[in-house]
């Protein structure tokens, strides 16, 4: 059962899959960060979790590293290490979502979009960072190189 | 995979992405200050803003503008200029203080202000509202839809490439 289920999610189909859903979506979400660095700049420091001298650099850094390493997954390139470095994004998305769920932080998430003045659900921005961080994992722990895939087809032979 | 090659994977990934974002920095217009610590647009002069703003729809717009409100186009000039919606006032907001010296007499009629952008995703119109309510201005409000839903709902738009003066608009077209 359990080689099955790893069978399942090393499959080239679920690999492809996870790899078009997360590099897709970070793809996607720096375009707008990327177009409006001031806005974007202004929801960090409204996160109020960074030092002010970091917010600039992240407003110019986080959008490109988002878009970088989608197009690196999306292309297959450096899969793992692309699933990797999104799937850290994340983490830190989740626990800096979490700092100001627990602190009662009003914030504007700036997950997609860089619209001042409006606030974010934060418990369903937890839900939604979770669910897009599974694809992350299966690739993470699952993705097979095309050298690993053919020596284990070779000691199967 | 060996641990080393993963990490060189890592380093080459992020290399790439660290050397577009100083390079798109370094050449697109809005370019943010690397080094310098950040103070929010509208906390730089010192002065109290709301946090929110009030947001109207295309509708409440078309209402206030009957009952002779101002609209304001918080736009760039060169935005302005291929098209805006009729009767906006140029009032960019990021020379807010220049273009706020030439705008006494209009502001001074106590009218209902309503600043709007590009589209939902823009924040120069909330920038602009913010920075007139810290002038004492309490009637202000946000086409949030912007330009873009304003033309998508295919109403009409002013093209005037000789009106933008001083960043002033003629108010009565």
């Amino acid at each position: 059962m359990k080689t099955k289920i790893v069978k399942f999610l090393s499959s080239t189909p679920v690999q492809v899959l996870c790899r078009l859903v997360l590099g897709g979506l970070f793809i996607y979400a720096s375009l707008d960060k990327i177009a409006h660095p001031q806005a974007f700049a202004k929801i960090i420091y409204n996160y109020q979790l960074f030092p002010d001298f970091s917010v600039y650099l992240s407003a110019i850094l986080v959008p490109w590293v988002e878009m970088v390493t989608g197009i690196f997954l999306v292309l297959g390139i450096f899969s793992r290490a692309a699933a990797f470095t999104l799937s850290s994004l994340l983490v830190v998305f989740i626990i800096a979502i979490s700092i100001n769920l627990i602190r009662g932080v009003d914030f504007n998430c700036g997950c997609f979009v860089t619209v001042s003045g409006e606030k974010s659900d934060p418990v369903g921005l937890l839900i939604r960072d979770f669910l897009i961080l599974i694809p992350g994992l299966i690739v993470l722990l699952f993705h097979k190189s095309k050298k690993e895939r053919l020596s284990k087809s070779r000691e199967t032979a | 995979m060996t641990l080393k090659k993963f990490v060189l994977q890592l380093v080459i990934i992020l290399g790439i992405s660290i050397i577009a974002g100083f390079v798109y920095n370094g050449l697109s217009g809005a370019s943010l200050p690397v080094f310098k610590k950040y103070v929010p647009v509208e906390e730089e002069d010192g002065a109290a803003y709301p946090e929110f703003v009030d947001e109207i729809d295309v509708e409440t717009l078309k209402a206030l503008l009957d009952s002779d409100a101002l609209l304001f186009d918080a736009r760039t000039r060169e935005d302005y200029c291929l098209g805006h919606l009729p009767g906006a006032v140029s009032f960019p907001v990021y020379e807010f203080d220049d273009v706020f010296g030439h705008m006494g007499e209009l502001l001074s009629e106590g009218r209902t202000i309503i600043a709007y952008c590009s589209s939902v995703t823009c924040i120069d119109s909330t920038l602009l509202v913010k920075k007139l309510y810290a002038k004492g201005h309490r009637d202000v409000f946000v086409y949030r839809g912007g330009y873009t839903e304003w033309t998508e709902l295919n109403n009409p738009v002013t093209n005037p490439q000789d009106n933008v003066e001083e960043g002033v608009g003629d108010p009565s077209l």
